[in-house]
């Protein structure tokens, strides 16, 4: 069953029962966090699948997310507002999995967001959608710390007028975390004044390992416009359509949560969508 | 009655300073159907992408008018509103935008209101069914993942959906096997009856020419019309090629 959770300021709000543990630092004393960190512990052995929505627009935020072992995990966050600065942190062990399908239309963000495959198996799934036409800068870091670890991160994202958007990956392989593969793949479509700049790194200190790297910075092709005009759609509704596909084809989300980012593209004016 | 459709008149155009298209001229009216064939590199193509108003392309002389009316400053999208569909030779994929989402904004954009989704699945349904077509395509991303003859059969769900007056064919035929073949021209030709369309078809083979019956076929070499007869003209090229029209044809009827 899908669970909304809303967790503002460290705190669950309302009254809904969580599938994991939050803030019971004893869990995992070796990590030495602070109070305030947010810490949301997953249980060995647990499937989840839920929609979250962290509101930490006021003040910088750091979030620790532990999957204990055995574990599948799915989580939709969809984030919207003025300002998000935060660091989170995602650490995987044993025979877990989390997949992350994320859209975030903050206006102006600045994150880092770091996986740590600790355990054997440990595979992360991460898909980042965003739109602007402010400044956003995302740190996105995945350490392979374990043999067999599997990563893919997928950002798409899109620059409109007056927009800077800036993806900074970074793939690495310690040393002895043999069988590894690692999948990056960026790709920002600028629009007019918009900007777009990506960072692909992958820093890899073990053999056996199996790598890809893909990063893309560009416009929309005149082809792909042309066969949408020639069917009657004008070019700003074309680029619409572009923008929905371009974000949306990459996520794994059910139908209501794919209306809303819909609903929320739709908002942005004709103008930023000019070539 | 009948009436101009199509009016090309001295269109000379070039693409990257190149003369592509020298003086051409053409006209076709009402409830017509023209093929204009030629070897490859004559510029068949560019004449099609040139209707639909392709930017890439730059008229440098001469006009087209649709129903009379000059098009050559409407926008691409400006000209599909009027009435004129284009079928791709190589229609493209787009990922992440579903057939049928895409195509329910094209009717609602032409018809200037909203189309009411029982309505627009209902007359989905039915040409995805009259071109035996998977009904799993439509909810897949533009021509993502589909064979040559699937895209040329989209393009033609496309043409029975928007209902087009002006339909230009760009070697549809290719890609298509011999059923496929059969479904994609008995659908033209049920279109053409039932909603009084003009046709140009650009071609390279008479075979699409068995199902959809022309009323003119052209030859095009060097960016212009160098002769015009019926059926009987595309049969000849496709026994004698092309060269019988330097060394005149051996069918005496021809003559």
């Amino acid at each position: 069953m899908m669970n909304k959770i809303k967790i503002v300021d460290n705190q669950i709000v309302g009254s809904h029962q969580t599938p994991f543990i939050i803030n019971d630092y004893d869990k995992a004393p070796y990590l030495n966090m602070t109070k305030q960190t947010l810490f949301i512990y997953i249980p060995a052995n647990s499937n989840i699948n839920c929609d979250l929505d962290f509101d930490y627009q006021t003040k910088k935020q750091n979030i620790l997310v532990l999957v204990d072992q055995n574990s599948a995990v799915s989580f939709f966050e969809y984030k919207t507002g003025l300002k998000t600065t935060g660091h989170i942190e995602y650490m995987v062990l044993n025979n877990s999995k989390i997949v992350i399908n994320r859209y975030c239309a903050t206006q102006t963000v600045t994150e880092k967001i770091m996986f740590s495959l600790n355990g054997y198996q440990a595979q992360v799934d991460y898909y980042l959608a965003t739109i602007t036409n402010h400044d956003k800068h995302y740190d996105i870091k995945v350490t392979h710390r374990a043999n067999a670890t599997k990563s893919n991160l997928t950002c798409h994202g899109i620059s409109l007028s007056g927009g800077q958007l800036t993806f900074n990956m970074e793939g690495k392989v310690n040393k002895n975390s043999q069988q590894t593969k690692l999948n990056q793949q960026s790709k920002i479509m600028v629009f007019n004044q918009g900007e777009g700049i990506i960072n692909p790194n992958l820093l890899i200190t073990d053999n056996l390992v199996e790598a890809k790297h893909a990063a893309v910075i560009g416009k929309f092709d005149q082809a792909v416009l042309f066969y949408l005009q020639s069917r009657g759609i004008n070019q700003s509704t074309a680029l619409k359509l572009l923008v929905k596909g371009f974000l949306l084809g990459i996520m794994d989300i059910g139908i209501d949560n794919k209306y809303k980012i819909i609903q929320q593209i739709d908002t942005y004016r004709e103008e930023c969508y000019e070539c | 009655m009948t009436k101009k459709v199509l009016t090309i008149k001295d269109l000379t155009v070039t693409l990257n300073n190149n003369e592509i298209i020298k003086n051409f001229n053409l006209d076709i009216n009402n409830k017509e159907i023209h093929v204009v064939m030629g070897p490859n590199g004559v510029g068949k193509s560019t004449l099609a992408k040139v209707i639909m108003g392709n930017p890439d392309y730059k008229v440098t002389s001469g006009d087209i008018k649709y129903q009379q009316e000059s098009i050559l400053n409407m926008s691409v999208d400006e000209r599909a509103r009027k009435g004129i569909f284009y079928a791709m030779q190589s229609p493209i994929e787009i990922e992440g935008v579903t057939n049928s989402e895409f195509l329910k904004v094209a009717l609602s954009t032409k018809l200037n209101k909203n189309v009411g989704l029982y309505d627009f699945v209902k007359q989905l349904d039915q040409a995805v069914k009259d071109l035996k077509m998977d009904e799993k395509m439509i909810h897949r991303s533009i021509n993502k993942g589909f064979s040559g003859g699937e895209r040329k059969k989209n393009e033609i769900l496309q043409m029975k959906i928007l209902k087009p007056t002006m339909i230009i064919l760009d070697e549809i035929d290719s890609g298509l096997d011999i059923d496929s073949l059969k479904i994609v021209g008995q659908n033209i030709m049920t279109y053409f009856k039932n909603h009084h369309a003009s046709i140009l078809i650009i071609t390279h083979y008479p075979r699409i020419l068995k199902y959809i019956k022309p009323d003119f076929v052209h030859v095009m070499v060097d960016g212009k019309i160098i002769k015009t007869g019926d059926l009987t003209l595309a049969l000849t090229i496709e026994k004698q090629g092309y060269d019988f029209l330097k060394e005149g044809p051996k069918d005496s009827r021809l003559l």
